[in-house]
């Protein structure tokens, strides 16, 4: 039996390592070839290879095919004038546009058409895989989730056999090269499909749904099976089955119900028919399309068979196979017409499978998908496994409220409204208000961890509810958008610990599209400090970061990583605002010593005494000094004649180590003196609270944080507003990047840049819609677009 | 079929009759040993347990002579079985290491972030022929979503990484049920025989990057299909199947999990499922928080201890704890018997280490490897093997290549083997 195989196997082996083996290519005959060696191959040389770079070897032999990537990065380092470095000449203007031109001839439109890249067989992630299951076996693989706020989310049967996948270049679980090169292990995919087929034995709508009839005979014939195996093939496969394939499943049920019942001998055919690579991929029929030379020929490329069409639009969508309207779309051929792909594509985000979307496009754009594993792998405490999940949720809910009142892909990085609820609010320690969209036909929402609006969340008198989230408006401007959002902070942090690093990263990669790798020739932390010891210098670490930072190799990325996550340092690894960030401020110390806490908000006041610094910020803190009651403290004012500087951040203190801090930039023309504090503080009435408030001044003040264009900012609301301003254009570029790659299943290349332009100009009319991305992806050349690889 | 490992079966179902209510493995095995009668050669096995994110050298670095020698802080938990190890010091002279290529230095010697063939599976490919498996991957740990080279101990020669399984239960069931059953075997069969034919018609069509997936896809139905034939063949020949249960899966918390990978192993070895595998106890670049040890600092975050003595202190404390988890593979491979009142442990050569030297430095030198094996194994144990010119670790690896009878004169950047390391 498996001798044929291993025989048939080993041939198609030879065939490929053949075929993929490094041919050798011509060199490179251009004039651009002349320009790089003798610019470049100093160091770009087969031995320098400076950066990782032979270029050398590149033009010897150019395979624009393999070296894609390659010379991707040599075009950005010439486009963008990085190359040559600074302290050689720089290439003219001609030599750096014949560059340009000679890349876009070879790259981005090979033969003057336009291509739609390449298109490698996609294995079913496992989300996919357990999407696809609960709609071709009409079964529930989805846990219970309940409302209980120590509720941890258990791993599902899916979740239990196949771990997460690792994430590919397209930045997403869902590339094909990454899934592709993952290890099939088809004992574990027998043993998981088995355990699903068996939940089909107790569950009598299902079999009423797959079969018409709620329980099967004892004797089953072949000719009353095949109808059934036909069509569950039909489904699975998302295509007809060849005679010789039902032939085969049919020989499936004949053996196994020989020995077994007919239940079982069903079970069998339909395990193998879910063994099948038909199922377990999505291949896409490649015949239709040109053979092999045709890389730059036109004619290899072919448009998408609607019939394919429509499985590429619900696993994108949906991360599921499409739904009946689909198919029949797909079988009229009208799912081709623009009109038509838009109309369905509205439909589709309406639905409540559109949770596929914030699970894994947003979960693993932004990351926080992440949070729900940390949650059901979080032994140490129910508390923190409980608030985990809950900002799995914050997160997921932001997200897709960003799809379902049609939002700008700007209010990614910033917004003014959050999902929380009142337990949440207070661990952040947030003021809001209510929260209204002025989108006039908002979607409908989804439904938090299922699919369908039927399934609900497990409700009962848990001692610990978990209120539902809703929407809110967050009146500290400093919070608001995926860089300050809890579930964010929480994910770039440990447990116990923040990294600004981690946090400077996530900025750069998730927002604005860089992808950072380490180079090989930077000398490591320890290094730095033997170099300063050398010094007789002894570094904080935040000193020593820097110094390491400074040096050449570091600083191309850090000037960018650091300042951003020190910036966001305000945040705890919780994603709490921290109180302050010294120990024992210096500056002026008022006492405050009541008679007794007023009970609603009264305003207290102070004279300032020291002279503030106009031009630069001043900080206020309130501290307690003795009492244990807690102190609501909100609307903080500076005033000196006309000058009324306000800060409505709103806070508390509580108990000795409970502190906060209030910011005011002081203008330029402001006075120095004659200032008064105001506060608006509420207590219990209790007496024996007393309390130092300190004035900070310039000797305090943050100088600011400086990003690489110069710019800087002192808050996180100035760096979301820095972003948005002096970043824009990568912001969209990589929220188009990412939403085409996790459509397309690959990381974008330079053929796409075409196609990028084109979303980009359709979508820009209205701001930047997320939907509206999402629509022009659908709509877009590579999506509807293949051709012969 | 000539080293086939054979027991009696009929001797083992008597030994089975005698002590089937008793609970405890190690109880029964002595039972069986003097059932067996015939004497057939027990073969070699290697076991490799790794655990990331390196070492602190004050924690670990063993101190004293070649053969009179004091085991550091981290090693203690190995002090019962000193005459049964070798502490290698000073092998390994990669300059620079970091998570991502530190699982391959381990396994190859090479930090390259797209490992060729590993050293366990050159091996594997010499004594894993008539085994139901090759070998056989183990992982306490859940992937790391970031590489694959984090999750990944093992690589084949097209360079693909393993099949590495982390669930204990499933791994239990793979090694000693599933395909065991022989009414699974006949179902299996016919599922993919439906499966083959057509996949094999849709191969002809397919275009050439179609061809290379579904190709790795059949590579795997032929695994299964081996794996069955294999099973037919042997006809439960496996020794000491029947000893097994699956009482030894505890699935509660982390360090239960961990006993039940390092017993899997020993059972492995013992029915004779595999004579190669591997333990994956902590990913590289992992960040458990080890709680059950009062630790607050999660492993990476320690590893990075700079000069703070608190961080130093848990990441000693966490390290002292994963040599312990291999001295329980010890304990239980000395527990299992073989027939002729050998020990599992006897035929045995295991391997503990991380492909991190210093863990805060991000160094590949001076790797922390120990060895393990007991009087067949061939080991020169009860040594502190400290090596003045610190050879690459692919020297380290070809010794061992050689030493389960591969012929090989060189793997990856070997420069020659390590002397004292076997009895010659």
């Amino acid at each position: 039996m498996s001798g044929r195989l291993i025989f048939t196997a080993a041939i198609v082996i030879a065939q490929l390592t053949s075929a993929t083996a490094q041919q050798q290519t011509p060199a490179l005959n251009h004039p651009v070839s002349t320009m790089l060696k003798t610019r470049c191959l100093e160091c770009h040389s087969s031995e320098a290879r400076s950066g990782g770079m032979n270029l050398e070897a590149r033009l010897a032999s150019f395979n624009p095919e393999t070296d894609v990537d390659d010379w991707a990065k040599v075009e950005h380092a010439v486009v963008s004038g990085k190359m040559p470095p600074p302290d050689e000449t720089a290439l003219t203007e001609t030599q750096r546009q014949q560059f340009r031109t000679w890349f876009d001839k070879e790259f981005v439109m090979p033969g003057g058409v336009q291509h739609p890249g390449p298109n490698r067989p996609r294995r079913l992630t496992r989300e996919e895989l357990q999407n696809t299951l609960e709609d071709i076996l009409h079964v529930d693989l989805r846990v219970t989730v309940t409302n209980s706020r120590l509720h941890v989310i258990p791993e599902t049967i899916i979740e239990k056999f196949f771990s997460a996948s690792v994430i590919g270049d397209s930045g997403f679980s869902n590339d094909a090269v990454t899934l592709s090169e993952e290890t099939i292990d088809i004992q574990t995919y027998s043993r998981c499909f088995s355990l699903v087929l068996s939940l089909l034995d107790s569950n009598e709508q299902a079999r009423q749904q797959l079969f018409g009839q709620s329980s099967l005979p004892e004797e089953v014939t072949v000719a009353d099976a095949r109808p059934w195996i036909e069509s569950f093939a039909r489904s699975a496969w998302r295509r007809p089955g060849t005679p010789q394939e039902i032939a085969a499943l049919t020989n499936v049920f004949e053996q196994v119900s020989r020995h077994g019942s007919a239940w079982e001998g069903i079970k069998a055919s339909m395990l193998a028919t879910l063994l099948s690579p038909s199922f377990l991929f999505r291949l896409e029929d490649t015949i239709a399309a040109a053979p092999e030379s045709g890389r730059t020929a036109a004619s290899s490329v072919t448009t998408v068979p609607p019939s394919e069409l429509a499985v590429r639009l619900s696993y994108f969508l949906w991360s599921a196979p499409p739904d009946e309207e689909l198919l029949r779309l797909a079988e009229d051929g009208t799912l081709q017409n623009d009109d038509v792909l838009r109309q369905q594509v509205r439909r589709m985000l309406a639905d409540p499978k559109r949770v596929a979307l914030a699970e894994n496009l947003g979960g693993e754009w932004f990351d926080y998908k992440k949070l729900r594993q940390q949650s059901a792998l979080n032994k140490r405490s129910d508390k923190m496994a409980g608030f985990y999940r809950t900002q799995f949720e914050e997160a997921l809910l932001f997200f897709d409220s960003v799809i379902r009142y049609r939002q700008p892909v700007f209010s990614l990085v910033d917004a003014d409204w959050a999902y929380l609820n009142a337990h949440q609010k207070n661990i952040y320690r947030l003021q809001t208000e209510t929260k209204s969209f002025d989108e006039p036909e908002p979607l409908p929402p989804i439904n938090l961890h299922y699919r369908d609006d039927s399934r609900q969340i497990h409700t009962q008198n848990y001692e610990y509810q978990h209120a539902p989230l809703t929407a809110v408006k967050l009146l500290d401007p400093d919070r608001g958008g995926f860089v300050t959002l809890g579930p964010t902070l929480s994910v770039t942090s440990t447990e116990n610990r923040t990294s600004p690093i981690r946090r400077g990263v996530w900025v750069l990669e998730r927002l604005l599209g860089q992808h950072l790798e380490v180079p090989d020739d930077v000398p490591d932390l320890d290094e730095t400090r033997k170099k300063a010891k050398v010094d007789n210098r002894k570094l904080t670490n935040v000193e020593l970061l820097k110094l390491h930072s400074s040096q050449a190799g570091c600083a191309s990325c850090h000037q960018f990583i650091d300042p951003i996550g020190f910036g966001l340092e305000v945040f705890d690894q919780l994603g709490i605002t921290r109180s302050i960030t010294d120990e024992n401020p210096s500056g002026e110390k008022l006492e405050w010593t009541p008679a007794e806490t007023p009970k609603s908000y009264t305003d207290q006041a102070w004279t300032v005494t020291e002279p503030l610094i106009p031009g630069k910020e001043t900080r206020v803190f309130f501290q307690y000094s003795k009492g244990r009651h807690r102190l609501n403290i909100r609307n903080v004012r500076l005033t000196s004649g006309e000058h009324v500087l306000e800060d409505r951040h709103f806070g508390f203190t509580g108990t000795a180590r409970r502190d906060n801090v209030w910011f005011f930039p002081i203008p330029g023309d402001a006075p120095a003196t004659g200032w008064t504090l105001t506060a608006e503080i509420q207590g219990d009435g209790g007496t024996d609270s007393h309390g130092i408030i300190t004035i900070a001044g310039s000797d305090n003040t943050h100088p600011g944080y400086e990003l690489p264009n110069g710019n800087s900012f002192r808050s996180p609301e100035e760096l979301k507003q820095l972003l948005l301003s002096d970043y824009r254009d990568q912001i969209t570029d990589n929220a188009i990047r990412r939403v085409l790659g996790y459509a397309l299943g690959r990381k974008t290349l330079p053929v796409d840049r075409p196609a990028i332009e084109q979303i980009k100009d359709s979508i820009r009319d209205n701001g930047f819609r997320l939907t509206d991305l999402i629509e022009a992806v659908v709509l877009s050349f590579p999506f509807r677009h293949k051709e012969a690889p | 079929m000539t080293h086939q490992y054979l027991i009696p079966r009929r001797s083992v179902l008597q030994g089975v009759g005698v002590c089937m209510a008793l609970p405890a493995l190690e109880i029964m095995s002595p039972a069986i040993s003097s059932a067996a009668e015939t004497a057939t050669p027990i073969p070699q096995r290697l076991g490799i347990f790794h655990k990331g994110n390196g070492i602190d050298p004050s924690g670990w670095e063993a101190t004293g002579t070649e053969t009179d020698f004091t085991l550091s802080r981290n090693l203690e938990p190995l002090q019962p079985y000193i005459n049964d190890i070798v502490v290698l010091s000073n092998v390994s002279n990669q300059a620079k290491g970091d998570h991502y290529g530190a699982m391959p230095l381990f396994m190859t010697g090479v930090q390259n972030r797209n490992p060729g063939q590993t050293f366990d599976q050159v091996i594997a490919e010499h004594v894993g022929r008539t085994t139901q498996f090759d070998s056989f991957q183990l992982s306490a740990d859940p992937v790391d979503v970031r590489s694959t080279t984090l999750n990944s101990l093992a690589y084949d020669k097209e360079g693909r990484a393993r099949f590495v399984e982390r669930n204990a239960q499933f791994a239990f069931d793979r090694l000693f049920r599933g395909l065991s059953n022989a009414g699974t075997r006949r179902k299996m069969g016919s599922v993919l025989d439906a499966v083959r034919e057509p996949t094999t018609a849709l191969l002809k069509k397919a275009s050439r990057r179609d061809k290379a997936v579904i190709s790795t896809y059949l590579d795997s139905v032929r695994d299964v299909e081996l794996a069955i034939e294999k099973h037919q063949q042997s006809d439960n020949a496996r020794p000491h199947m029947n000893l097994v249960t699956d009482d030894v899966v505890q699935l509660d918390d982390f360090p239960s999990k961990m006993k039940t990978m390092t017993d899997l192993v020993a059972l492995a070895f013992w029915t004779d499922a595999t004579r190669v595998a591997s333990c994956i106890m902590a990913l590289e670049s992992s960040r458990r928080i080890h709680d059950f040890l009062g630790l607050k600092a999660d492993f990476h975050w320690s590893s990075h201890f700079e000069n703070k003595k608190s961080l130093a202190e848990e990441f000693n404390s966490a390290n002292t704890w994963y040599v312990a988890q291999f001295g329980n593979a010890i304990e239980k491979m000395k527990s299992l018997k073989e027939y002729d009142g050998s020990s599992v442990f006897d035929h045995s050569v295991l391997m503990f280490g991380s492909g991190l030297g210093h863990g805060n430095k991000h160094l590949g030198t001076n790797l922390p490897l120990v060895l393990a094996g007991g009087k067949h194994s061939g080991l020169n144990t009860g040594r502190l093997l400290t090596y003045p010119t610190q050879p690459p670790h692919a020297n380290t690896l070809l010794t061992l290549i050689q030493h389960f009878g591969v012929e090989a004169e060189q793997y990856n950047n070997s420069t020659g083997t390590l002397d004292r390391l076997f009895h010659s």
